[in-house]
């Protein structure tokens, strides 16, 4: 599997958040706001992501705040 | 300067409505006793926490947007942090953000664009962690190669139409059918 992708080289990443056209991510939209962390609850890093630069920190400020209000983990419950 | 805020508070969840009622209007009276405008209460009740605080599972959420000077936000973060009912608040330049993913009411971002990109869907929310760490690819490999570059190209065509009609799962669907027929070839 892996190599397979190796040799056809990686398929471009792109940003999701551009893609389905949010301007402003909220905060309180948990729901979105959850793919963008593992399942450990860390923010996932844009080299993975390939989230563009503006929404990646549009993504840090809004999970942070989301963690502060329990919407989000600050780390999964399985792994505490 | 008047600016827009909102500020979200997490009460004990032992308190009655009555109770909760009484800390929405003390908040509010707050607001207004300095000059500032209370826009909207939106009153999201009881709602599981992510993580324990306190030892409690659960906690009353409440939202208010205001318009206000710079010195109400301070009053309200110092309120909130002697009053030993808030377990957690928040208090932040309000902005207007992108409207929340989920609204067919399964929870998932369905005909929100993620459509496009094929098959995937549900799968990407099951098993989230290998499919963002890259090891996709895989049982896709096979000879798509040409097609998902077409995909790609489309892609933004199909969304720009989503938003207006983003009910309609017919935006989404032609490139994922397309891609369907493409790998049963």
């Amino acid at each position: 599997m892996a190599r397979d992708k190796e040799s056809r080289g990686a398929k471009k990443k792109f940003c999701k958040l551009c893609f389905e056209r949010v301007e402003r991510i909220d905060y309180k939209d948990e729901k979105r706001l959850a793919r963008f962390i593992t399942d450990r609850g860390k923010i996932v890093p844009r080299r993975i992501s390939g989230t563009c630069c503006s929404h990646q920190v549009q993504i840090t400020t809004a999970v942070k705040r989301a963690r502060l209000l329990a919407l989000l983990p600050f780390a999964s419950e399985i792994y505490r | 300067m008047v600016k827009a805020y909102e500020t979200i508070y997490i009460l004990d969840p032992s308190l009655d409505d009555a109770r909760w009622d009484e800390e929405i209007e003390a908040v509010k009276s707050i607001i207004t006793a300095k000059g500032g405008e209370v826009k909207e209460v939106q009153k999201w009740g009881r709602r599981r926490l992510a993580y324990e605080i306190a030892k409690k599972r659960e906690g009353i959420y409440t939202l208010i947007r205001f318009d206000s000077t710079a010195d109400v936000p301070a009053e309200l973060d110092r309120r909130f942090r002697l009053n030993e009912s808030v377990m957690r608040h928040l208090v932040v330049l309000f902005e207007v953000c992108a409207p929340p993913a989920v609204d067919d009411g399964l929870g998932d971002s369905h005909g929100h664009g993620r459509g496009p990109r094929g098959f995937g869907g549900d799968r990407d929310r099951d098993d989230r962690g290998g499919d963002r760490f890259g090891d996709r690819g895989g049982d896709r490999g096979g000879d798509r190669g040409g097609d998902r570059g077409r995909d790609r190209d489309r892609a933004p065509h199909a969304t720009h139409a989503a938003p207006a009609a983003h009910a309609a799962p017919a935006a989404p669907a032609p490139p994922a059918a397309a891609a369907e027929a493409a790998r049963e070839e």
